[in-house]
């Protein structure tokens, strides 16, 4: 469905991403992490045809697309968006006339869900509501592949909690590829199903998110009886404090040593760990 | 490249709807033409005025820098395609154009009937000398001329920001600043302006504007496919 | 940290181990809370109820100006108290769920000693 081969973005000399080859076929929510500048935006402006890769070439159904053919079946608006300082009713009546799938009652359905004024003029949402918009013009597109590029950001618990709800209601109305970037990672665990990580402009991770629940884990204790167990197993980060070592694994349970238990670590210290790795004091 | 005539409309009407600040601008423009016309007729200019429909022509020239400056992103933050935008700006100025081009006629033709014989009207109509070929073939000469003034402003505002967009700024400066005052230059420039607009030949004046306007338009894909919106 | 027992008893956990090991012997200053909330990626205030907890019960005590250190007997008493919970609670929990099984109680020994259930 979406292929990137090799693909390379530079922005003048900073390569934005580096050589990436990945495929997504499957109806899911997949969920995009990354620290800031790791590539999360660049990637999904280069699947929507919003830009052109430098290098490598990325295809939707086969077709190679660039800014001239751009695909016509996937969505993204950008939290950022710089829309007509128009009333929202307009512009969510320019969106479904931009496109004939718009799902209009959908769109309609959610504005009031999340309590938007219709009424009110783009510029003088705040960021939130700005975000919400976008992210409700996104999964009413009811396009095969839909983009959400941070959509959270700067909403509350309470709202987050709503679009958590209206996500995962759109997808199951709608099974398609949905590809949610994000920095809440743990929040975002209760309805995406595949993880992706993009550190420095590569993919260093991608599996399911139960996966990584199963075998993400970490073991503590003194120094000296953890560091001799870590050889046969998957470390992907460690801790040295005080004497003591905390060491974070991604491997299978069964191979934990007796006498040592492992605990389960959530997405966000898996994703620090993966990332940043070893960190010594003493 | 194909067009999706739907999704061009559609861009084509949101650009009518924004574009306020050039609607502005021409509308400002026209009040100075009906002015001109009062001042004229009570007396306080001498015997000619310039005829309103002349500003008219501030529309075919203001639209295109709205578009491309202002529409042009935000229909692309909506999810809209490149070529959507490409067809939909075309439409605008198939529109703008031939209603420019219609209502200039029809305001020296009603001028020309209400003041002919006591005042000298000023109309670009007359002094090209397309009117002399009849009002059909008047309509068209103005059109085509119009629509590459629109494609033409059209494209030089979309690559400004870029390299070449100051490269062909530079250009167009050092043309008009050096070709002017040498003389052999001017001619050749004179020749360019007798082509496009002076031409007694009236099909040859619509087809040299047409094919530049086409030529111009095509190049714009290349410039479309790297000009970014953010 | 796991989500199952509650945070400060995992560390109290983590440190009595510590000294049943043998890691930590009498007298010698245990990492310092700060230190604990670092490693284990908690608040500081658990880190802190933790340790305070293990000094009520006598395991820790404070040096002043150098930090907890392990008490005389600690190991003892955590023994003992390992013990306690060991036959108040993990075996009655044991012997329940052998019931609801329906493993009768020779069939139970026999496991214990390695044999096989028929």
């Amino acid at each position: 469905m979406i292929s990137l081969e090799e693909v390379t973005k530079s922005y003048g000399h900073t390569k934005a991403l580096d050589k990436i080859t990945v495929e997504l076929n499957d109806n899911k929510i997949y969920c995009l992490l990354g620290c800031n500048g790791a590539g999360k935006t660049t990637l999904l402006k280069l699947i929507a045809g919003h830009i052109n890769a430098t290098s490598g070439n990325v295809k939707i159904d086969d077709n190679t697309i660039n800014t001239l053919k751009m695909p016509c079946c996937v969505h993204f608006i950008e939290n950022r968006a710089a829309h007509f300082n128009i009333k929202i009713e307009s512009i969510v009546k320019m969106a479904s006339e931009l496109n004939d799938e718009f799902d209009y009652e959908f769109a309609e359905n959610m504005i009031e869900k999340f309590h938007l004024d219709k009424n009110k003029k783009y510029k003088t949402l705040s960021f939130g509501m700005q975000a919400m918009l976008n992210t409700l013009l996104n999964l009413a597109s009811n396009k095969k592949v839909v983009l959400l590029d941070e959509p959270v950001l700067g909403l509350d618990a309470i709202m987050r909690g709503r679009f958590y709800d209206l996500l995962n209601d759109s997808y199951e109305n709608h099974p398609r590829i949905i590809i949610v970037s994000t920095h809440l990672i743990d929040e975002i665990a209760k309805g995406a199903e595949e993880l992706l990580i993009l550190d420095k402009g590569k993919i260093i991770h991608r599996s399911s998110i139960d996966e990584i629940d199963e075998m993400a884990y970490s073991i503590t204790g003194t120094t000296k009886e953890i560091e001799p167990i870590l050889d046969s197993l998957n470390v992907i980060g460690r801790k040295t404090i005080g004497g003591h070592t905390s060491a974070f694994i991604y491997d299978d349970r069964s191979r934990i040593p007796i006498g040592f238990t492992g605990h389960p670590i959530g997405l966000q210290e898996f994703f620090i760990n993966m990332v940043e790795g070893d960190s010594d004091e003493n | 490249m194909k067009i999706n005539l739907r999704k061009a409309l559609t861009v084509a009407k949101i650009n009518f709807t924004h574009l306020t600040p050039a609607y502005i601008i021409t509308t400002f423009m026209l009040l100075i033409g009906v002015y001109n016309i009062i001042a004229c007729l009570t007396g306080l200019t001498d015997n000619q005025y310039v005829d309103m429909g002349n500003y008219l022509y501030m529309l075919v020239v203001t639209a295109p820098i709205f578009i491309t400056s202002r529409n042009y992103k935000k229909i692309m933050c909506l999810n809209g395609t490149r070529m959507d935008f490409y067809w939909g700006a075309l439409i605008n100025y198939i529109i703008i154009s031939s209603f420019v081009s219609l209502l200039n006629i029809m305001l020296y033709k009603v001028a020309d009937i209400m003041f002919g014989p006591r005042l000298i009207i000023w109309n670009l109509v007359e002094i090209f000398g397309w009117y002399n070929h009849g009002i059909i073939i008047a309509f068209l000469q103005q059109f085509s001329f119009l629509i590459l003034v629109a494609i033409f402003v059209h494209s030089l505002s979309i690559i400004q920001g870029s390299w070449y967009g100051w490269l062909t700024d530079i250009l167009l400066i050092a043309i008009i600043s050096t070709f002017i005052p040498i003389n052999t230059l001017r001619n050749l420039l004179l020749i360019f302006l007798n082509i496009i607009i002076f031409q007694s030949n009236a099909y040859m004046q619509i087809t040299s504007c047409l094919i530049l306007t086409v030529g111009i338009y095509v190049l714009n894909l290349l410039v479309l496919k790297k000009r970014r919106y953010d | 940290m796991n989500s199952e027992k509650p945070i400060f008893i995992q560390i109290m956990e983590m440190l009595e181990d510590d000294i049943l090991s043998g890691a930590y012997t009498t007298d010698e200053i245990i990492i310092s809370t700060n230190q604990i909330s670092k490693l284990l990626s908690v608040n500081p205030t658990t880190s802190v109820k933790a340790v305070s907890i293990l000094a009520d019960k006598g395991i820790l005590y404070k040096k002043r100006g150098i930090g907890m250190c392990v008490a005389e007997g600690a190991k003892e008493k955590i023994l003992d108290q390992r013990k306690n919970a060991f036959i108040n609670e993990a075996i009655p929990a044991l012997l329940e769920e052998a019931k609801k099984l329906a493993i009768s109680e020779s069939d139970l020994i026999k496991i214990i000693r390695g044999g096989k259930n028929d």
